[in-house]
């Protein structure tokens, strides 16, 4: 089973986004029933970043792959093996923040736990040009 | 998770056994295969440390306490934290079949194996006709 999302939907903030994502239904759908149990994901803030850990017991650091495009991250776990996973194989984007640096992002891997830090940046200030009345 | 199987049993019967009121206890998901030579265990147990798990049996009786090693710092707020216990414990009877002085155990990217071996009469003997 792999869980994919169209990453031209248009996506919610970060907690919208992690709604949508505690609604899989990992519990109710067939694939899940036999062999696949709901995956541990939290989102913690400090004030210097937000942690997003994801419990993925089972898969290796070579298993997942993290990139960012446009503001959205993509997390993409696929073991190499064939036996079966406690979890599935998913791919899952997460809309970003504008007060994420999201060139500073990293990501850490211990005992089947992903922690992907994310550090705060001023968020960028819109811009607003005065037109003249002539 | 094939709880099920006819040479284990599990007495913690819900997804939860206790709640100390900040960290919650969890029976954690497992598997069992089999073959002639024993069972294998797979018990899903992420972000628990080799030093953080203790396994023992008594008689019959395997049972798995394993803690987490992922704190929270205190200064961290919580958005969102879902199927996270803090700690994991699982006790399971062992069929007579099974030989609980030979265990042997793996942890690796939070999943332990354990390969429990059969006893040698619980094995399947080739008789030889002559």
């Amino acid at each position: 089973m792999q869980l994919t999302r169209n990453i031209n939907q248009p996506v919610g903030d970060l907690f919208a986004e992690f709604d949508r994502l505690f609604r899989i239904p990992f519990g109710r759908t067939e694939d899940r029933a036999a062999n696949q149990v709901p995956r541990g994901f939290s989102l913690y803030e400090s004030n210097e970043d937000w942690r997003l850990r994801a419990d993925l017991p089972g898969f290796a650091k070579e298993d997942v792959e993290i990139t960012v495009t446009d503001g959205v991250l993509r997390i993409a776990a696929k073991r190499g093996d064939n036996e079966q996973g406690f979890i599935a194989d998913f791919t899952q984007d997460v809309k970003l923040p504008d007060d994420v640096a999201a060139g500073q992002i990293s990501a850490h891997h211990e005992n089947g736990v992903l922690e992907i830090t994310l550090p705060k940046q001023e968020p960028p200030k819109p811009e607003t040009t005065r037109i003249n009345i002539n | 998770m094939n709880n099920q199987d006819t040479n284990i049993t599990s007495d913690c019967g819900g997804g939860t056994c206790t709640v100390d009121g900040t960290q919650q206890t969890a029976r954690p998901p497992y598997r069992v295969t089999e073959s002639d030579a024993g069972i294998t265990l797979d018990v899903a147990l992420p972000g628990v440390p080799k030093e953080r798990l203790t396994l023992s049996t008594t008689e019959s009786i395997l049972t798995l306490r394993a803690d987490r090693s992922d704190a929270v710092p205190e200064d961290w707020q919580a958005h969102r934290v879902t199927n996270r216990p803090g700690a994991y414990e699982l006790k399971i009877r062992l069929n007579r079949s099974l030989d609980p002085g030979r265990i042997d155990a793996k942890l690796e990217n939070g999943v332990l194996q354990l390969a429990i071996a059969k006893r040698e009469e619980a094995q399947p003997r080739r008789i030889s006709v002559n």
